[in-house]
């Protein structure tokens, strides 16, 4: 079997195994029996039946078109279209009863079922039909006729079928045991979200509503509704019958994460349906229809859309609103469509025109193939079947003109679809943190794709559609096409996703400090090292004698602080990390850290009234008297005398610590200590209580101040382990803090030590 | 002060112990709050380990001039093994049992019921016995008491080559000696080839057993395939050579079943709705999709049809010894209630010809609490009665040592009178032939879980349930459940 013979086959399979539709409505049990009328109100005997004419007979046919979606001046759906078996209600002689009503047994009609709404809007199979790609997938489509926006625009196929049991090509397909739509094999079908705006059925079908009051008793009658139904049909987001914050139990921070993100934000984050990126019907397949790329499929030239490897579609989050009015993070798909228009009214070329200015007798002309045949192999492969100069422009617009094409020039526009349909079972669902805290967010795709290349060096111009700001900016690619751009670590909204945003100054500035810190402890360290021999020919260790300086509880507290410090700093940097450390996942560090900031706060309030009740508190106060000079004393000895073996120098009478330390810890326990437990808690806090996040102006406030304060901890962490080195021994003091005791030089006029630190 | 520092100088674990126990209290304390993921829920705990069998090569050095003396052999080291001269595999009856419709109790089996495939064993132990676990079962004088009639190899050799032929006996020149010092745990082949074969062909009667469960796909059997399930792992009793599991053809009651339930432990499905259904409806029925999924199985069988010498015969459509058939591959199920007991026709049993006698009826209905919804094989057939007693006849066809019956001669009238006689049953010499249907729930062939039903098969437009048969108002989706 030929190479070109398999896709064909397996497309004309696909077509003879795709099941029509039929079957879709039962037939109506208490429906009354009718007369069909055609459109000059005679009853029909054969043929179509005139629906306003028909079922306006009952039903108020004017209220239902002035209140309906589906009968804007564009789109004419009948009732027939949405409420009869096929979406055709064709009579025929054996349906009719003696009295010219249409029997029983043909009465079926009732509330449209998938197959209707199919019709036009996507893959829609019945339920037991395999799910295929229809054969006129690609076709042009026309303005108000049938569309594949489902599908095409969204990456949705609405069908109970597992996609391992479809006839599609998708990647992994034997694990993929999941429905395409998890609501169509629960049997939630499209009238269960769609549904008449007055139907007195749904009690938020009415839009007023007092605060007070949680149904309105006063609706209309089902008589009422079926006279006269709203058809502006009602658009039940996921919240309208589902609580997230019912489920969603293994999510840290769920609250949070609901008011950020649409539902469909990670549950329609791979769909396994081809989603366009563009549609170019500037040109012509050979098979006669426009040029379509997808997002998600790796198609080889020639090969037929059922038979391509379908992959798992990556949408664009962009913030929008949802059915509920608030705005989140929600995935949509930008679709560019190009084509030509002509004249002064800038109309549609009727794409037919645009086949016969490319086929002939169902061959490219040989004037085409020419053009467009870059590497003249005779053939137009895919990657040539573009206007990608003005020289094929013009030959395209020159034919088209002797076909009689006014003034034909390309037209490209913008539409961005919103995903809503198509979402499969929870597994299917994004569930790894690191998809969204990592560097390489999905919240941010740092380049997205809008067009592969553009049909004449067009820019599509946003359609009636696009209603969203697109957050970056559109840039050319290196193929001539056109992608969204947005800086890296940033996230759409102004949101903060921990693990990957990182705001640029409070980061560099703190990593900054750390690294100074790192270097100059390193250089001191090295001087000590080289000068120690020399050091301890000058000055051998002074006689000192061992004293107990640091109380039980004193040491207890020090090295809670110290394990909940180091702690918080290994688990800070795992969530600021973004799982790029992998010790632990995110949800394990985020609680850690949560668990040891508690243990630090009361472990730092408990030593608080410890220090105020023995009165210790007063070591960490600076004695007033002659202080600068003792500073000034310290910090020569830091900056020579320590590296000669000079005695250290004296500290006030009375304090365990020197006047560098006494100010460090000042600025440590006031204003450090105070501001990263404020910010860790209002974190905590806009996780836990979202609406907080507003009034404090979100995480991108709070965020980088509390990371910033990590980065001063780390420094003074770093300082504070290699000051413990510079006592008698690099491990003298470690020992004291340890035991509790600690040499202390003989003099006697010197009561405390140099107790490092 | 010596002493004070020395008694400092010890203390320092203390403070250790104190700060480790602070760390383990943080560490537990962020287990506790952090957000649980969902749990796992498996059987696969359950998963068998086979032993290694100790190799009987060794201890196997006589040659043998007759099966029995290979049974003889098993013996003398293995004497408990009589315990199987006990059970149905043996007896060809279960327990006694109170059967429905019938007066008082009775021991019934593959022995005395009568079926709608080859009807009856009594006086066919030719061809019958073929199955049955013992020698030289001949006619009803067979001696029940003597140990060695008993054939362990059928059940217990591992060469593959060992068949048995007329009467149960093994088929001639074969190799005794190589089948003893085989011998082991029950493979799936020492199982299949009576389980499988029954009714006198692959896939014959159950719709869920055949020759393809000895190296199944993944698809066609989750235990047998991913888990390497023998049948033993699930029905071997352990003592005494009891078999657990019960088949509705011959046994009308659930005692010493297997259940799904007896792994699976925690069938609870991570969908509440779905544990909704586990009071009305059986594991089979969502997890055993279809049946006969790879070998076609016997849908329907007409006995009316046979002795016709002018058919081209075709095991699978007509035989002139046997009738008309149909088969079926890859069908779905029919669905009842069943409450794990079933009715049974007894011989002599009246029957209304002009209706469809059903000979094993499941029991149970939509207010029976203990019953589910099942799904079941159906086997239909028309199969003889007698035409003024109103019961079913049960031939002779293969015949035993005193006589040759249908499959030789293509007499009717000789196979009934030889054939009552054997049953102590008058026959009138009018027969004619009447629609019977055998119910066979389904429990075998589970495929992994992708596989099972999904809502919009039995809910919704296109749903393969019968609700008005099954007792309900509608859809029970919508006019909810039977409680």
């Amino acid at each position: 079997m030929s190479r070109k013979l398999v896709p064909s086959l397996l497309a004309l399979a696909a077509l003879v195994l795709a099941a029509p539709a039929r079957g879709q409505q039962a037939v109506n049990p208490i429906h009354p029996t009718f007369v069909p009328l055609d459109a000059a109100g005679k009853p029909v005997r054969a043929g179509p039946l005139d629906p306003s004419k028909t079922c306006g007979g009952c039903h108020d046919a004017a209220y239902i078109a002035s209140h309906s979606g589906h009968a804007q001046p564009k789109i004419t759906a009948t009732c027939v279209q949405c409420h009869a078996d096929g979406g055709k209600l064709d009579v025929t002689a054996a349906m009719l009863d003696k009295d010219g009503k249409l029997r029983r047994d043909a009465l079926r009609i009732g509330t449209p079922r998938p197959g209707n709404c199919a019709a036009c809007h996507g893959v829609v199979p019945n339920p037991g039909a395999a799910v295929s790609i229809p054969a006129d997938f690609e076709a042009f489509q026309k303005p108000g006729g049938r569309t594949w926006s489902l599908t095409q625009g969204e990456g949705a196929i609405v069908s109970p079928e597992r996609m391992s049991d479809s006839f599609l090509n998708l990647e992994g397909k034997s694990d993929l045991a999941a429905p395409w739509d998890v609501h169509a094999a629960k049997l939630v079908d499209c009238v269960a979200c769609h549904y008449a705006a007055n139907d007195p059925v749904h009690t938020d079908a009415k839009t007023e509503r007092l605060q007070y009051l949680s149904t309105d008793p006063r609706r209309e009658s089902m008589a009422e509704f079926l006279l006269r139904p709203d058809h502006r049909l009602a658009e039940r987001g996921c919240r309208g019958c589902h609580d997230p914050m019912k489920a969603h139990a293994f999510l840290p921070y769920r609250a949070r994460h609901m008011t950020a993100l649409a539902c469909t934000a990670c549950h329609a984050a791979r769909s396994m349906a081809p989603a366009t990126e563009m549609v170019d019907a500037t040109v012509v397949t050979p098979e006669g229809n426009p040029a379509v790329v997808y997002r998600n499929v790796d198609r080889s030239h020639g090969e037929a859309i059922g038979a391509a490897l379908v992959k798992p579609f990556e949408p664009l989050l962009v913030e929008r609103a949802g059915s509920d009015g608030v705005k989140r993070l929600a995935p949509v798909n930008p679709v560019s469509r190009w084509r030509w228009l002509s004249g002064v009214d800038r109309s549609e070329v009727p794409f037919e025109k645009v086949a016969q200015a490319f086929l002939e007798g169902g061959t490219y002309a040989p004037a085409i193939v020419e053009a467009l045949d870059t590497n003249h192999d005779g053939k137009i492969d895919a990657s040539e079947l573009r206007l990608d100069t003005q020289k094929k422009v013009e030959l395209v617009a020159n034919r088209l003109r002797t076909l009689g094409v006014v003034d034909p020039v390309i037209d490209g526009e913008l539409n961005v679809y919103p995903l809503a349909h198509g979402i499969s079972t929870r597994d299917r669902a994004l569930r790894q943190c690191d998809q969204c805290h990592s560097k390489d967010s999905r919240v941010a795709q740092d380049k997205y794709l809008l067009a592969g290349y553009l049909p004449g060096g067009i820019p599509p111009r946003p359609g009636e559609k696009a209603r969203l700001e697109l957050a970056g900016t559109v840039e050319p690619t290196k193929g001539g096409g056109l992608e969204l751009r947005s800086a890296p670590g940033s996230a759409p909204a102004g949101l903060h996703v921990l693990g990957h945003s990182r705001q640029g100054l409070t980061n560099t500035l703190g990593f900054l400090l750390f690294l100074a810190t790192f270097v100059g402890v390193a250089i001191h360290g090295l001087i000590r090292v080289a000068l120690r021999k020399r050091r301890l020919a000058a000055a051998p260790h002074a006689p000192a004698e061992k004293q107990y300086v640091f109380g039980r509880y004193e040491r207890l507290w020090h090295w809670t602080m110290a394990l909940s410090g180091v702690v918080l700093i290994v688990t800070g940097l795992e969530v600021h990390g973004g799982e790029d450390l992998h010790l632990m996942s995110m949800p394990v560090a985020v609680a850690i850290h949560n668990a040891f900031a508690v243990v630090l706060i009361v472990n730092a309030f408990l030593a608080l009234f410890y220090h105020l009740a023995t009165a210790a508190i007063r070591n960490f106060i600076p004695h007033p008297h002659g202080l600068v000079e003792r500073i000034l004393e310290h910090m020569s000895y830091q900056a020579r005398g320590i590296f000669y073996g000079e005695s250290h120098p004296a500290n006030a009478p009375g304090h365990k610590l020197n006047p560098l330390q006494q100010l460090t810890y000042l600025a440590l326990l006031n204003v450090l200590f105070p501001l990263q437990i404020l910010t860790g808690a209002l974190i905590w806090a806009v996780g836990q209580w979202p609406n907080w996040a507003v009034a404090l102006r979100g995480l991108e406030v709070i965020a980088p101040v509390h990371n910033l304060g990590a980065w001063l901890f780390l420094s003074f962490f770093v300082l504070h382990v290699y000051l413990v080195t510079t006592g008698r021994t690099p491990s003298d003091h470690l020992k004291s803090m340890l035991t509790g005791y600690a040499h202390v030089d003989s003099e006697p006029e010197t009561p405390a030590s140099d107790i490092a630190a | 002060m010596v002493e004070r520092l020395r008694l400092h100088f010890r203390r320092p674990w203390v403070l250790g112990v104190a700060v480790i126990g602070i760390a383990v209290a943080g560490v537990a304390g962020a287990m506790a709050f952090r957000p649980k993921e969902p749990e796992q829920r498996h059987a696969v705990g359950y998963v068998k380990k086979l032993r290694p069998h100790f190799d009987h090569a060794a201890v196997i050095t006589e040659k043998f001039d007759s099966p029995q003396a290979v049974t003889a052999k098993c013996l003398s080291c293995h004497p408990d093994a009589r315990s199987v001269m006990k059970t149905a595999h043996f007896q060809w009856l279960g327990n006694e049992v109170h059967v429905p419709g019938h007066a008082g109790t009775t021991r019934i089996g593959k022995k005395n019921v009568i079926n709608n495939f080859c009807i009856a064993t009594k006086g066919n132990e030719k061809s019958c016995m073929k199955c049955h676990a013992g020698y030289g079962w001949s006619d009803s004088s067979y001696d029940f008491n003597n140990p060695d009639n008993v054939d362990c190899l059928v059940c217990h050799e591992h060469t593959g080559t060992y068949v048995k032929g007329d009467y149960g006996n093994p088929v001639p020149g074969t190799d005794l000696v190589a089948a003893a010092k085989s011998v082991g745990t029950p493979t799936r082949e020492n199982c299949l080839g009576c389980h499988a074969y029954g009714g006198g062909g692959q896939g014959v009667k159950h719709g869920d057993l055949d020759s393809s469960l000895a190296h199944p796909m993944d698809e066609e059997d989750v235990h047998m395939s991913r888990y390497n399930f023998l049948c033993v792992d699930c029905h071997g009793g352990g003592k005494d050579h009891n078999i657990r599991g019960r088949a509705f053809s011959v046994s009308v009651e659930d005692s010493n079943g297997v259940h799904c339930t007896d792994c699976h432990t925690k069938p609870e499905h991570r969908d509440q709705r779905i544990n909704d259904h586990l009071a009305t409806v059986a594991c089979q029925t969502c997890h055993i999709p279809t049946f006969a999924g790879h070998i076609p199985t016997k849908a329907t069988w007409d006995w009316s049809k046979a002795g016709d010498p002018n058919r081209k015969e075709d095991p699978h459509h007509y035989l002139k010894i046997k009738g008309e058939f149909t088969y079926e591959m890859d069908a779905t199920p029919e669905y009842h209630w069943f409450n794990g007991t079933v009715g049974r026709y007894l011989i002599g049993d009246k029957l209304d010809p002009t209706k469809v006698t059903v000979l094993n009826p499941p029991q149970g209905d939509i207010k029976d609490q203990d019953a589910r919804i099942w799904p079941f094989r159906v086997h239909r057939a028309k199969q003889p009665y007698d035409e003024v007693n109103d019961y079913l006849l049960p031939p002779i066809t293969g015949g035993n040592i005193h006589q040759v019956g249908y499959w030789t001669h293509f007499d009717w009238q000789e196979a009934f009178q030889e054939g009552s006689k054997e049953q102590n049953l008058p026959y009138s010499g009018k027969y004619g032939f009447t629609r019977t249907d055998m119910y066979w729930p389904l429990s075998h062939m589970v495929p992994p879980k992708e596989k099972a039903l999904t809502c919009t098969d039995c809910h919704g437009a296109n749903g393969r349930m019968d609700w008005k048969a099954l007792g309900y108002a509608g859809d029970p989706m919508k006019t909810g459940g039977r409680r």
